[in-house]
């Protein structure tokens, strides 16, 4: 199992996991941001040969987590489905039965732009759909990282990774957390996206996963 | 036979009346053409190839119509498509299209005579549409986009004559390959049709005819006609006056912008020819800055440029009113300009074929020699000079490596003919063997391809959602009309990167640049294209849209994939004439202007012999740099790069960052690299390459990289549609996303495996690897300890492409590193 780091935001303690999700102990909360499920599916329906495999392996990631932490809620910060076309009787058939193994865990979907257009999963998927952001204090729990009054947000979509750089002209880039003054950021979930390298401001936090460890980034 | 002496004597006539008598090898192609053989011509430019391969369908037609008179040509009646002319680039095209519409009009033949190409009108493309003319002249591109018309078996049924010009120009790279495939086609759908290629004297010319004609028993393996030798060329340099002050490195230094400037004031009308698309865009501003009252009178030429651009350059030179183009080798092939009467070379010659090439560019004239002037942008690049005359006097011309078997070109082209009227699995797998590259293409490999393009087949249970082709009466085809689009929009993409159309926000276009350049730009920032200093606005619909700036500083777009390496030739003549230096032997004028930095590299470092391998250690306050030069040019020197720090991080955790030129290489580390350890172990061991060779590719990353053209082929990346939804935004993913999860999702997908042997054969070389550590590992190794960086090393400290190498684990290494600051990020 990957390991996980701990920090504290607004007051609050959260733990870093190198899955790419928060854990928030005090709610039992686990947080995943942008999974993008179906993508590969989505390709190989409008006919490009994307790999089989990538929802599936998503999916057994939340088993770990779930086994790690034991979590009694989820909620998906938006894209939950990457888009319509991957969406057949056999993805959300795979969904529904991964749901009903966890059918005492509470789920929620904070609907992203991509879930707009695909659309909410079907009920007997079970997830419970709603427009971000959704409060629970002192965290605004949203997408699209914009600022709450009154609350710490944290969100997903802009895929974040960190660029970087060392002595003897060495560079890496790896997906980050990045916790900024009054907006938290995770990284994309899904293992089939991108991820856009961020600028961050004086005095923000930067975790790196660096394969199966979350490292804290030294700020230039 | 009389009606064929008869149209034999119309050709003489001609030729009379145009001043010129046929040669002997122009009349042996035209009789091995009536013989019905295809056929190899190999001759200089401007020697009479074209006429050589453009009179046989001409005496052909005579022959068949000794009657015909001559009256208005229309498309409805002119005889249907007989000849197709591919030409590499479409630049060329309509250079041309003149040469072969002069003798048609002067003999009346009823033909239409057309190009088809990326630079076609619209109206135009409708109109060959509904009916090709009877010879058309094209591009790889746009004759493979023929193939995918449904129509296409009978578009081809009159077909007589493919001829393929500049052949050795194509041959080599996955266009060229592409080329094989359509011939392959063409063979199938036009049995009687017969194939010529024009093509430069190269080393390996019984390879480019099997490449051209496919793998055919003795008797039908086709014809190799030699042409015109070459005439003399003269090379030489502008020397810089104060050889010491000269830079050590640097791409794009101008200090020689006075002499360059001199020798253009001599000649009546010049070609500067420089090494990459960004240097031309350098020269032209400084030659401009140099001499202001020159604006009008020079002009620059790369492929980048806008058709019209071009064509007004090509105008120019033509009628002798430009003073000088600058320009890359996109005025290399084919065109005639007779008034040039000097070519300059910016920066290395890099080969003997090519230097001889642009040389011919000069000296049209009757009795008059080619002579080609370079001038070196640093000082080891006078060497190199020096070695490229060697190998003219020798005559080492380098031959064009092939490609094997590449999996994404295959994949496209199979989409192709299922577009093109379908096809039946065995029979188009009968077809693609008979090419030189697919000679070889296992049953699996064929399977996996069918698969992969979405015959469904077999594992249909794991691919629900993908069954892109339909099995028809026995026949796949593909009906879905957006992929069809789709396929159709891809197929230009094997010569280059996604293109972004650089446009003036009041409508001009001007050209294209890669997206990775544009990437990096912000709103306001400034670039100079085309020779025009320009302001970055945005990007929409696949367009960069700019406006005129004020002229002043600014980038210079770096387009990828023109960094030509130095070829093995080229590079075993530059040891020979390194080891003369080390024993105090300078021949010639460039070395003559070497003598005091060569003094310098062997007081403070040594000077390599043969026999030698020169390795230099130096600490900086960036780290451990291990400078190690085999002298076999770029692409060997960045496998074995990736090699040697795989042997060194065996020894111990270390991480490398390396990088390479012609020269040599350096690996930089910030802890001390086990060097002594590894020389007294395997560092320069031929043994042990088959697993020590994948490894260290797999611990660079460099298949990963070379994965972008594959998925960009095979049609997994896809450049987009200039309006696009939605959809197409959705369909977008990196070509390093792919490259990942299929990894690990699919590691046995035969892209990763072309992109891993395409890294080996293609960018290192194989080779040329194996063989340059046989001669490393009995070569004496030279360890040097300098105090300061070595002429030698000068450049390689200035390279910016980068490889990695580590066996560090990634968390320890991190700890050590801290976020970038880029104005790029973010």
């Amino acid at each position: 199992m990957s390991n996980a780091s701990a920090t504290s935001i607004a007051g609050e303690d959260l733990l870093l996991s190198a899955e790419r999700a928060i854990y928030w102990p005090r709610r039992e909360m686990l947080l995943i941001a942008d999974p993008h499920f179906a993508k590969a599916a989505s390709f190989r329906a409008l006919g490009v040969r994307a790999p089989v495999g990538t929802t599936a392996r998503g999916l057994a990631r939340i088993d770990q987590l779930i086994a790690a932490h034991a979590p009694t809620r989820i909620v998906f910060l938006g894209d939950l489905l990457h888009a319509r076309e991957g969406l057949n009787a056999e993805t959300f058939a795979t969904l529904a039965a991964w749901r009903r193994t966890h059918a005492a865990i509470e789920m929620r979907l904070v609907r992203g732009n991509h879930d707009r257009r695909a659309g909410d999963p079907p009920g007997e998927v079970e997830i419970a759909c709603v427009d971000g952001p959704v409060f629970d204090p002192p965290f605004a729990l949203a997408h699209h990282p914009i600022e709450a009054e009154s609350s710490y947000v944290l969100a997903g979509h802009i895929h974040p990774c960190a660029t970087l750089v060392g002595t003897a002209r060495q560079r890496e880039r790896l997906p980050c957390f990045w916790f900024g003054a009054r907006i938290g950021v995770l990284p994309a979930f899904g293992e089939f996206t991108g991820c856009a390298s961020i600028q961050p401001a004086d005095g923000d936090a930067v975790w790196a996963v660096a394969e199966d460890c979350v490292i804290p980034i030294t700020m230039p | 036979m009389r009606s064929l002496s008869a149209s034999s004597q119309e050709a003489e006539r001609w030729f009379a009346g145009s001043g010129w008598t046929p040669l002997d090898f122009q009349r042996e192609v035209w009789r091995a053409y009536r013989d019905g053989e295809s056929g190899l011509v190999h001759a200089a430019t401007g020697t009479g190839k074209t006429l050589a391969a453009w009179w046989g369908p001409l005496l052909e037609w005579l022959e068949e119509n000794p009657h015909a008179k001559p009256g208005k040509v229309r498309r409805a009646t002119a005889p249907p498509l007989r000849v197709v002319w591919i030409t590499p680039l479409r630049a060329l095209a309509a250079d041309t299209l003149k040469s072969l519409e002069a003798p048609i009009e002067d003999l009346g033949i009823p033909w239409t005579v057309e190009a088809r190409t990326g630079d076609t009108s619209p109206g135009m493309r409708a109109r060959q549409r509904r009916r090709l003319p009877t010879a058309l002249v094209t591009t790889p591109e746009s004759f493979t986009l023929l193939l995918t018309q449904p129509n296409a078996p009978e578009l081809f049924s009159d077909l007589r004559a493919v001829v393929v010009d500049e052949w050795h120009e194509l041959m080599g790279s996955k266009r060229g390959v592409q080329v094989e495939l359509a011939l392959a086609r063409i063979r199938t759908l036009a049995p009687r049709a017969r194939t010529w290629g024009l093509s430069a004297t190269i080393g390996n010319l019984l390879d480019a005819r099997t490449a051209l004609l496919g793998n055919m028993p003795p008797a039908a393996r086709g014809r190799i006609v030699r042409g015109v030798d070459r005439k003399a060329v003269i090379v030489d340099s502008l020397i810089p006056p104060v050889a010491e002050r000269f830079p050590w490195a640097g791409h794009l230094g101008t200090q020689m912008v006075p002499q360059v400037v001199a020798a253009i004031d001599e000649g009546e009308s010049s070609i500067v020819f420089t090494n990459t698309r960004s240097q031309t865009e350098i020269w032209y501003q400084a030659i401009l800055a140099k001499r202001p009252e020159w604006a009008g009178s020079i002009a620059l030429h790369h492929g980048s440029l806008d058709r019209k651009t071009r064509d007004w350059v090509e105008d120019g030179m033509r009628k002798g009113t430009l003073r000088c183009v600058v320009a890359t080798s996109s005025l290399d092939l084919g065109v005639d300009f007779s008034p040039v009467d000097r070519v300059l070379q910016i920066g290395s010659p890099k080969g003997v074929a090519r230097i001889l090439q642009r040389a011919g560019r000069s000296g049209h004239r009757p009795g008059e020699v080619s002579r080609v002037t370079c001038v070196p942008t640093n000082a080891l690049e006078l060497l190199e000079v020096a070695a490229v005359r060697d190998g003219i006097e020798s005559g080492a011309i380098e031959g064009r490596q092939q490609l094997e078997a590449p999996l994404d070109v295959l994949a496209q082209h199979v989409v192709t003919v299922a577009l093109g009227g379908g096809f039946v699995p065995n029979e188009l797998l009968a077809e693609v063997r008979t090419t030189r590259a697919y000679a070889d293409l296992t049953d699996a490999e064929w399977a996996w391809t069918l698969h992969f393009v979405g015959t469904g087949g077999e594992s249909l249970t794991a691919y629900p959602e993908y069954a892109r082709l339909e099995l028809e009466n026995g026949r796949y085809v593909l009906n879905d009309r957006q992929q069809a689009r789709r396929h159709r929009m891809s197929i230009g993409t094997i010569v280059s990167d996604a293109a972004i159309v650089v446009q003036y926000l009041r409508g001009g276009v001007l050209g294209s640049v890669e997206e990775s350049f544009v990437a990096r730009l912000k709103a306001g920032d400034r670039f100079f294209f085309g020779g025009a200093p320009l302001e970055f606005i945005r990007v929409r619909d696949m367009r960069a849209w700019v406006r005129r700036a004020p002229n002043t500083k600014g980038a210079i777009p770096r387009w990828m994939g023109s960094r030509l390496p130095l070829s093995g030739e080229l590079a075993h003549l530059l040891r020979l004439r390194l080891g003369e230096a080390a024993d105090g032997v300078y021949r010639g004028a460039e070395l003559q202007a070497l003598r005091g930095l060569l003094a310098i590299q062997r007081k403070w470092s040594a000077i390599p012999r043969p026999d030698e391998v020169l390795i230099e250690r130096i600490k900086s306050r960036d780290g451990w740099h291990l400078f190690i030069y085999p002298l076999e040019g770029r692409l060997v020197h960045e496998g074995l790069a990736a090699l040697f720090a795989y042997r060194m991080s065996r020894i111990r955790p270390i991480t490398f960052v390396m990088s390479s030129n012609d020269w040599g290489m350096e690996l930089l580390s910030a802890d001390e690299p086990p060097l002594d350890e590894a020389l007294a172990g395997d560092l320069l061991s031929p043994e042990n390459l088959a697993e020590d060779i994948p490894a260290s590719l797999n611990a660079a990353e460099m298949a990963r990289r070379q994965f972008r053209e594959i998925a960009r082929v095979a049609g997994l990346v896809f450049p987009g549609f200039p309006h696009s939804g939605k959809t197409a935004r959705q369909l977008q993913a990196s070509s390093g996303l792919f490259f990942d999860v299929f990894m690990k999702y699919e590691p046995g997908n035969l892209l990763l495996a072309q992109a891993h042997r395409e890294v080996l054969e293609r960018q290192l070389e194989r080779s040329r690897l194996g063989a340059t550590l046989q001669r490393l590992s009995t070569s004496t190794v030279v360890v040097t300890m300098p105090r300061r960086f070595s002429p030698l090393s000068f450049p390689l400290l200035v390279d910016r492409t980068r490889n990695k190498v580590s066996s560090e684990k990634l968390s320890d290494r991190i700890k050590r590193m801290q976020l970038a600051l880029e104005r790029a990020a973010g």
